[in-house]
């Protein structure tokens, strides 16, 4: 649809240039143009930046907000309010909308121009207040009436830049802004569903009409940061990112939109400056709706609008509803159809200057048309058929990249400049095509100096490039020759490059290696004097040389010399930073010592329990009574018991919490370290997902609201609140506290009312969940996640509403006993599944006669520890087996409601399944596992392998050949807002899954799928394709060939060699466990016998250490016999190293991991246990992870920090083989919760890795750095 | 459909500076159906299309220094330039594949080129879904293009440079289908045909 019909050309003027549109459209204000869209939509999304989103009520209400507190200060109609707030934010359209419906005029300046020019601009204008980042500045008080606005009253006022040099204010009227809108309205079709790119400075007046395009039809106006619009090229994948749909911008930043980036757009409109042809029959090529605009400022953005279309010449077109439009010579009067002369404007949208002498002469009456008030726009057009076509600038006006420019205020700021003596501006194209402005000076001025005088003075973005010029070229009439101004520039090399020592003039000369002889200053862009991706890489490689932590990426972010220099300076201040030493590391030791022995007391207490039980059992030694003995079992054996105890523990000990930075060796640290590990030693994991939960967090001291959903506990040492009706699913890293280099740093975590927390997702200290806010599965938080957001990856970043694919909320149940009972009662069963598994071992015990004495009974379960090892084993498979085969019955494919069977059958099962992780651990990563995950109802394709596996059931299936590695987590279900879903997932034929990665529900990977370490895979992964990351992108990898025999297809034979071999491997750490057990009863019996009481109470501790420290020997000893030292190199899966490498593992984690080293992580205990085992670890080590492996491979340097859950992972499994390698870790790295550091890389002293990112195999991390992702990015 | 078209612009052809090539080249992307990808290296401009996506790259051989290489190789790529006769060429070549890979899957990774393994590597060219192939350019000048196959997937056998403008576009008059008569030599196993120009 046109936008106005041809009638409107009638009569007399009919051969004359003169247009004039349709009737204006009836008269409001803005605020009512607003108000009436928000009645219509409002919960459509208003208002969306990287961090927020806003509804129309919302925005309202906010925006109300701000004209209160404007009305506070006596503002109102008739004043004008300053905006000074950063582009591509919420907070600039919201103050946008504060100061209109305060009924003030709002007047924009550029958060990113000189503070001079903003002094100019709000002193020129007026203003009473500025709205800024930090809230309102009065400047004076409001002088206007209170109420809302009038359709005369001023809007806005935008500030153009002046051909005086000075910046010319223009004032638009709420009747012409409404009227502009309105009459848009009628031919650019935006829907309620649309969203249109925020992307124009606010200070450019092209910006209002993206505002209105949105806010006029309930559509979502989209803010993009500044950075991506300058970045050009990065716009077209952030658009297809953020699903805009309508695009109103300048042609110039239109054309580096490829095909690609526009898919989704289907309305564009561009103005601003003259349309090639070319570009715009492009984009409207293949049907999409493109509109070129004609407008200046001083009429209100758009007074005249043509639709484009491929092969027909791009018009400016015809005026807008309520404007008049004609083509005048230079004495006013109209020129004949087809005359070119200079365009003039009337009717409704006409502005006025602030300056009212300009105002005169620039709107003066047009006597000939009888016009009253008529703008000169200084553009020459004339009349075609189909409207008015634009033939170029009448004067010296230019526009770059959308913004328009006096080059007469440039040469007047440049001539002003200290030195120089005559200055022209002209527009060049620089040798990547791209035009830039540049300043010719003459006289003897730095041009450093003149590039920083300008720039104070003129908006940001146009600030030239200085030429020194020995003259200026001249016409014939004396003036400046313009087109005669040399480019590229007269000794280019020489005179137009940083001088000097520092760090700019060696970096400018790296730019001239790369780029050639172009001027290079402050403000250059890389990318814009023609620097290509190679160009790039190859200069980060020579800057390497002074700066190795530079990355790729950051010149990509620093396009600017001045800023990429700044940038470096910062770099080689980071890499300065020394690595602080322990101040107190040998008591801070002592005491860990003690608190590791205090541990050991407490499970004393455990097998005292059990000695007690035996004697009382068969009527001997020491007896006590029943009654006694079980309320001792009850408090020590049993999670509520043992919550009581961490309870107990953590309000003695952390009573005076709260946020800091503390030394890693002080006080605090020392009671966090002792009350996590003894919450980890008394297992409270059976708590997690059960109603207890939310009574446990609050026993802890943490405010939990009504309602609210458990599925990780709150750690004891956590400043955490959590809001009514939250969730939080299974292994949320809920700590609140980190260690960082030398220091442990606190922080309280916020989780809003109804929020919704995935699992493993990181929050860390500081971070704050909103309300209903969604984070998903996998990610890292660490800033305000704002409420209604959902957020994402590694580190969470946002990703949409929340709540987009649920059922509305239910109301969460009321809490009711029998749940209560039905999980304790599961509980209790679950309790008892290990004395059910031990009653064929203790029959078997019984009939060789192991209970007539203690020695008796020791010396059988010593002589039979491998078929005692082998029979519990079985019972405990069998047991859990069938539990989880009955319980999975209740566990349906759909939606629930959170309180369900089907719920509390998931719980019961992951439950089950929790501990298997411990007991049958060595059953995992052998050729029986398929038959345990089968007897799971797992559907296990042949052939394929499977590490440990989280949350697998039936509604898993792995197809043949596949491999799973360590940890491979399968959520398949999600909880949230009183709802349950749960859906199968599914790993087809041949895929490999690396560690720890996270499958969510429905989620299917296509044949021969690769998916990455820690990566969260998209729900349908096409075959053949590899993923990495959270979230995650393809990365093509290539398979390396290796003998299918020791790989995929081996023969008969060594698959039974392996079978054999892991029959021991599977038996030796229970054998070896049961035995310690054994040794650790008869010792305790023979201490009570001989010694009474004193004798086992005092003993008991000592003979719990003894034992610990031999699982500890025991593993070392096994490691050297079995292995000896690893060293890098290559196995595959079928070779006998691989198999006694896993033997190797079993015993770490089962038998030195279960005795010793939960009671010992982040002591000096695990560093020497590490070092006997062949890893170089460094004085003062904090390694609070049992993720070691091939130990050799493990360089860690002194006062390394490896946090809770971090992996070293010296080998891979990709394409079924093993390869080894070393991984570095200099001295004070710090390695955040849950990182992975691959092998072959090396992180250098002092840099920091953060939580859930992964460092990829052979990368370098320079020292002094930060990094996060997955994989790391510099942070 | 199987295969993207590809078209070089010669700037020198019509007098044409850097931003007048762009302009061109975007024309003649503008005139196709299907998603396009560019690259320039004046006075050379490499225009690609195809009805899946894709990407093109351009580079002109120069001289590179070890540490450019330690920037982007993997360990393997490092091997093979140890055994390159022409280095600077090679490495290059090595960029503009990783290049090319990297516009065809969205840049994932564009901070850590080491970790992006080039289709180099891809035996017989192709990876899953996944096609890439050297381009045949003239003298000083090399260039890769990766695009993704139209199921069913099966290997392309070459790539074909199609003169599909008039031949007055090239620097220098070449004979029709020239195409992927390529001169680099690549350690890997690398089919290379020539192929006529397809007919309309």
């Amino acid at each position: 649809m046109l936008p106005h019909g041809t009638e409107a050309v009638s009569g007399p003027v009919d051969r004359r240039s003169v247009l004039d549109g349709p009737p204006a459209p009836a008269p409001r204000t803005l605020v009512e143009v607003f108000d009436a869209t928000r009645r219509a939509w409002p919960t459509n999304v208003a208002l969306e930046d990287h961090t927020r989103c806003l509804t129309y009520d919302e925005a309202w209400e906010r925006a109300g907000a701000l004209a209160e507190e404007l009305a506070a200060l006596g503002i109102g109609v008739g004043d004008r309010v300053g905006i000074h707030v950063q582009s591509g934010t919420v907070e600039l359209y919201l103050a946008v909308l504060g100061v209109l419906r305060s009924g003030a005029a709002y007047v924009p300046v550029e958060a990113e121009d000189p503070d001079r020019r903003a002094a100019t601009v709000f002193a020129e204008a007026d203003v009473a207040a500025v709205v800024g980042p930090h809230g309102v500045r009065v400047r004076h008080r409001g002088r206007g009436r209170q109420g809302p606005p009038g359709i005369d009253d001023d809007c806005w006022v935008i500030f153009t830049s002046g051909s005086t040099g000075t910046p010319k204010g223009v004032a638009v009227r709420h009747r012409s802004a409404a009227a502009f809108v309105d009459a848009e309205a009628h031919f650019l079709r935006v829907l309620p569903t649309d969203r249109v790119l925020g992307g124009l400075s606010v200070a450019f007046d092209a910006s209002c009409e993206e505002m209105w395009l949105a806010w006029r039809n309930g559509a979502a106006l989209v803010a993009c940061p500044r950075s991506v619009v300058r970045a050009g090229g990065d716009l077209g994948a952030w658009l297809a990112a953020q699903r805009v749909s309508v695009l109103s911008t300048v042609p110039s930043l239109a054309a580096l939109l490829d095909p690609e980036a526009l898919s989704g757009v289907r309305l564009v409109v561009l103005g601003g400056e003259a349309c090639p042809e070319q570009l715009g029959w492009r984009l409207a090529d293949g049907g999409r709706e493109v509109w070129n605009t004609y407008g200046p400022t001083e009429s209100t953005v758009v007074s005249a609008a043509a639709r484009v279309t491929p092969g027909e010449p791009i018009l400016i077109g015809q005026p807008l509803a309520g404007e008049r439009l004609a083509v005048v010579d230079d004495a006013g009067r109209p020129v004949e159809a087809g005359e070119p002369g200079e365009l003039v404007i009337a009717g409704v949208g006409l502005g006025r200057y602030l300056d009212r002498r300009l105002d005169a002469a620039r709107y003066a009456p047009l006597p000939s048309l009888g016009w009253g008030r008529a703008y000169r726009t200084g553009d020459r057009a004339r009349l075609v058929s189909g409207g008015i076509a634009f033939l170029g600038r009448a004067d010296d006006q230019v526009k770059l990249s959308g913004r328009r420019i006096e080059l007469g205020e440039v040469d007047r700021h440049l001539a002003a400049a200290p030195g120089v003596r005559s200055a022209a501006a002209a527009v060049r194209t620089t040798p990547a095509g791209n035009s830039m402005l540049v300043g010719y000076v003459t006289g003897a001025p730095d041009p450093d100096e003149v590039r920083r005088f300008v720039a104070e003075r003129l908006p940001a973005g146009v600030v030239p490039a200085i030429v020194v010029l020995d003259q200026l070229p001249t016409t014939t009439a004396g003036k400046v020759d313009r087109e005669a101004l040399p480019w590229p520039p007269p000794g280019a090399e020489a005179g137009s490059r940083p001088a000097g020592r520092g760090t700019r003039a060696w970096l400018a000369e790296r730019w001239a290696e790369q780029l050639g002889e172009v001027p290079i200053d402050d403000q250059s862009d890389f990318f814009e004097l023609g620097g290509t991706s190679m160009a790039a890489a190859k200069l980060v490689s020579a800057l390497r040389a002074r700066f190795p932590a530079l990355a790729v990426a950051d010149l990509y972010q620093h396009r600017r010399l001045g800023d990429l220099a700044d940038h470096l300076e910062r770099l080689s201040q980071v890499s300065a930073t020394a690595t602080d030493s322990l101040a107190h590391g040998r008591r801070f030791a002592a005491g860990q010592l003690a608190g590791v022995a205090a541990l050991f007391v407490l499970d004393a207490l455990g097998w005292v329990l059990a000695v007690l039980a035996f004697d009382q059992l068969l009527g001997v030694g020491l007896r006590v009574g029943w009654v006694p003995l079980v309320l001792a079992w009850a408090l020590l054996e049993t999670a509520p018991g043992n919550a009581l105890v961490v309870v107990g523990c953590r309000r003695l000990l952390l009573r005076d919490l709260s946020p800091g930075r503390y030394p890693r060796d002080g006080w605090l640290a020392w009671r966090i370290w002792f009350v996590e590990r003894l919450a980890d030693r008394h297992h409270l994991e059976e708590l997690e997902g059960t109603p207890m939960a939310a009574r446990y967090a609050r026993l802890l001291g943490v405010p939990v609201g009504r309602g609210a959903c458990l599925g990780t506990l709150p750690s004891p040492a956590c400043l955490v609140t959590i809001g009514a009706g939250a969730t939080l699913e299974a292994d949320v890293d809920l700590y609140g506290w980190v260690v960082e280099g030398s220091e442990l740093v606190v922080g309280t975590i916020e989780i809003g009312p109804g929020a919704r927390v995935g699992t493993r997702a990181a929050l860390m200290p500081g971070a704050r969940v909103g309300a209903d806010a969604e984070i998903e599965p996998g990610s890292v938080v660490s800033a305000t996640v704002p409420a209604g957001e959902r957020w994402s990856g590694v580190p969470a970043r946002p990703d949409g509403r929340s709540r987009q694919g649920w059922p509305p909320a239910r109301e969460p149940a009321p809490p009711s006993r029998w749940w209560s009972l039905a999980y304790l009662g599961a509980m209790a069963l679950i309790a008892l599944v290990p004395l059910v598994s031990a009653v064929p071992g203790l029959v078997l015990l019984d009939r060789l006669g192991g209970f007539q004495s203690w020695p008796q009974a020791v010396r059988l379960a010593l002589e039979w520890s491998p078929v005692l090892a082998a029979v519990f084993l079985a019972a405990y498979a069998l047991v859990v087996g069938l539990g989880c085969r009955w319980v999975a019955h209740l566990i349906q494919p759909g939606w629930h409601p959170a309180t369900s069977w089907t719920s509390w059958a998931l719980w019961v099962h992951g439950s089950l399944l929790e501990a298997t992780h411990v007991v049958l651990f060595p059953l995992y990563s052998t050729v029986y596992t398929r038959w345990w995950l089968r007897l799971l109802g797992v559907r296990v394709g042949r052939r394929s392998e499977v590490c440990t596996a989280v949350g697998v059931s039936r509604l898993v299936e792995i197809g043949e050949t596949s491999f799973l590695t360590d940890d491979v987590v399968f959520a398949c279900s999600r909880a949230g807002w009183g709802w349950l879903e749960v859906r199968p997932s599914e790993v087809a034929s041949r895929s490999f899954v690396g560690n720890s990665a996270i499958l969510r529900p429905s989620t299917r990977l296509g044949e021969g799928t690769l998916v990455g370490v820690l990566s969260v895979p998209p729900l349908r992964c096409e075959a053949g394709t590899s993923w990495l990351g959270a979230p995650s992108f393809e990365l093509p990898r290539v398979v390396e060939p290796a003998d299918p025999k020791r790989t995929t297809d081996p023969p008969g034979a060594v698959v039974l060699a392996r079978g054999l071999v892991e029959i021991v491997r599977v038996l030796l750490p229970a054998t070896l466990s049961l035995c310690l057990g054994a040794a650790v009863l008869g010792s305790l019996e023979v201490l009570a016998t001989r010694a009474g009481w004193a004798g086992l109470v005092v003993g008991a501790p000592v003979v719990v250490v003894l034992a610990a420290l031999a699982a500890g020997a025991l593993t070392v000893a096994a490691k050297w016999v079995v292995i000896g030292r690893y060293e890098p190199g290559e196995h595959p899966l079928w070779s006998t190293f691989v198999w006694r490498d896993e033997i190797v593992n079993s015993l770490h984690e089962q038998l030195a991991g279960a005795w010793l080293l939960t009671a010992a992580l982040a002591t000096p205990i695990m560093n020497a246990y590490l070092r006997a085992m062949g890893a170089a670890v460094g004085p003062e080590a904090w390694v609070e992870t049992l993720s070691v492996a091939d130990f050799a491979l493990v360089d860690v340097g002194r006062g390394v920090a490896i946090n809770r859950g971090a992996c070293i992972e010296t080998h891979l499994f990709h394409d079924r083989l093993m390869r080894l390698g070393p991984a570095r870790l200099a001295e004070g790295v710090t390695l955040g919760p849950h990182a992975v550091v691959l092998l072959d890389a090396e992180v250098g002293a002092g840099a920091s890795v953060g939580a859930r990112s992964v460092v990829l195999r052979a990368e370098r991390l320079p020292a002094g750095t930060r990094w996060l992702g997955i994989p790391v990015r510099v942070e | 459909m199987g295969l993207p078209r590809l078209v070089l612009l010669d700037a020198r052809c019509r007098g044409l500076d850097p931003a007048g090539l762009r302009r061109w080249a975007r024309e003649v992307s503008a005139t196709r159906e299907g998603r396009s990808s560019r690259s320039y290296r004046y006075p050379l401009a490499l225009v690609g299309w195809h009805h899946r996506p894709l990407g093109v790259d351009l580079e002109r051989v120069e001289p590179c220094e070890p540490s450019f290489a330690e920037l982007i190789c993997t360990p393997w790529e490092r091997a093979l330039l140890a055994g390159a006769a022409d280095p600077d060429r090679f490495l290059a070549s090595l960029w503009s594949s990783k290049e090319a890979l990297a516009k065809l899957l969205g840049d994932p990774l564009h901070s850590v080129p080491s970790q992006v393994p080039s289709p180099l590597s891809w035996p017989d060219d192709h990876h899953r879904a996944l096609r890439a192939a050297p381009v045949a350019l003239p003298d000083g000048f090399v260039g890769w293009a990766c695009w993704r196959a139209t199921p069913p997937q099966r290997p392309d056998p070459a790539l074909v440079l199609r003169p599909a403008l008039a031949e007055a576009e090239w620097p220098v008059r070449q004979p029709a289908g020239v195409a992927a008569a390529s001169t680099q030599r690549w350690p890997s196993q690398r089919t290379e045909a020539t192929h006529p120009p397809p007919s309309q």
